[in-house]
């Protein structure tokens, strides 16, 4: 692979001066958080907010949600200031398919899912764009905190034999749907956006690293088995 | 629709962009806007809800005034009551569906939220207990900007919030009002206090 960028571009004028390759790459990136983060808020959280059991844990769930609407809006306005095309045209990716249909699926999603967005955001938070490095660091809380609370929840749901099962169930579906949502190992985009400093891990690195996090969530901390996945994925994502 | 990425304010022409019920989702967002500190200013007390509105009784229960929320309070608040404002959430969206007007519920929803969520971050983005009473206040507005535009009648809800108060609901036979910033409140300036006005 060619050297990488190594200096840091400080908005979206010294982005387009770089050239058509950059500002793509770039695109790319922004435009798959406007598109997930938007599918994320509409499919997981908002519909959950009614499946909440206790009152607490249902204004929780709405805080999520207007979180994540509001990862939604600010990848947006990055997107604007670089003139993207409008991302909603897109199909979200495939782990929205995935049907919250009880409070324990959606504590899944935000231990499971969120938690491979930390491990891709924490990437883009050395990222050379530096508009987008800075949204990602400023976000870092407000995910930190969901994948927390879905991780403290699921505790407590794994101590009930009532939820066990429809928790493992779920966890291990979230976890086979989450693993194409790092990209192809062989991903010639991965290669662009390591080229230009926008990402420093290939796909199968985070996919990995994706692995080993949700495996110590499900074996150490919720005594659960893990599901057979492989670490490389082959296909390619919508 | 107008697409707006970050507002501290409802923007000009909002209420009328809006038709019908336009002023109170107004008058709803102004109160958050003059009694919540935007969300990237430290929290300051500068200015209390307003005495004057608090009525003396609300769902029929003694309207009881709270300095704080612990968890275990957050969960005692009636279930019914809260299934009652979502039912009546989801009839003014059906209301507003069927009158096509999706678009300016759409419009007024967007803007509550750019306007309401950053100023009722908490002080410490991992205290749980404040992001829930925070949830509270958004999901409470967001059914009070439905029901603003599909009735435009007087809700006292609504005219809680646009004087400084959160209206949490029913607790133990009393209606808890707590102030509206009350989630933006750093906890350690809670600690100590008597949980009770």
């Amino acid at each position: 692979m060619p050297q990488t960028l190594m200096k840091d571009v400080h908005d979206a004028a010294e982005a387009c001066a770089l050239g058509d390759e950059y500002v793509t790459a770039l695109g790319k990136i922004i435009n798959s958080h406007v598109r997930n983060e938007a599918a994320g808020a509409a499919v997981f959280d908002e519909p959950s907010i009614a499946l909440a059991p206790t009152p607490r844990e249902k204004w929780l769930a709405c805080r999520m949600a207007m979180e994540e609407y509001g990862h939604h809006l600010k990848f947006n306005k990055l997107a604007n200031e670089l003139g993207l095309e409008d991302a909603q045209s897109r199909p979200p990716l495939s782990v929205f398919d995935y049907q919250v249909e009880s409070w324990t699926g959606y504590v899944m999603t935000k231990a499971i899912v969120d938690l491979a967005e930390i491990v891709l955001m924490e990437d883009l938070c050395q990222c050379s764009y530096v508009p987008l490095r800075r949204l990602c660091r400023s976000l870092m809380p407000e995910e930190r905190f969901h994948v927390g609370f879905g991780t403290t929840t699921a505790k407590q749901l794994a101590a009930d034999p009532a939820t066990r099962e429809d928790m493992r169930s779920s966890a291990h579906r979230l976890i086979t749907m989450t693993l194409p949502f790092f990209g192809r190992s062989d991903s010639r985009n991965n290669e662009l956006f390591r080229r230009w400093g926008i990402k420093r891990l290939t796909n199968d690195e985070a996919r990995t690293e994706f692995v080993r996090r949700t495996r110590v969530l499900l074996c150490d901390e919720l005594g659960l088995d893990y599901p057979e996945v492989e670490p490389r994925w082959p296909g390619t994502t919508n | 629709m107008a697409r707006y990425y970050e507002l501290n304010a409802p923007p000009e022409g909002f209420a009328v962009d809006l038709g019908p019920g336009g002023d109170r989702v107004a008058a709803l967002l102004h109160g958050l806007v003059t009694y919540l500190p935007p969300g990237d200013a430290p929290h300051r007390a500068e200015r209390g809800p307003s005495a004057g509105r608090v009525p003396a009784e609300m769902s029929g229960l003694p309207v009881r005034r709270v300095d704080d929320l612990p968890a275990a309070v957050l969960d005692r608040v009636d279930p019914l009551w809260q299934a009652l404002l979502e039912n009546r959430r989801s009839q003014a969206r059906a209301r507003l569906r069927d009158a096509d007007r999706e678009d300016r519920l759409e419009l007024a929803e967007h803007v509550a939220m750019l306007v309401a969520t950053p100023r009722l971050r908490p002080a410490d983005p991992a205290d749980a207990d404040a992001l829930a009473m925070s949830g509270a206040v958004l999901w409470l507005v967001g059914t009070l900007v439905a029901t603003a535009l599909a009735d435009d009648r007087d809700d006292r809800l609504a005219d809680l919030i646009a004087g400084g108060w959160w209206p949490v609901g029913p607790v133990d036979g009393a209606f808890l009002l707590a102030p509206l910033d009350l989630p933006r409140r750093p906890r350690h300036e809670l600690l100590g206090r008597s949980s009770h006005a």
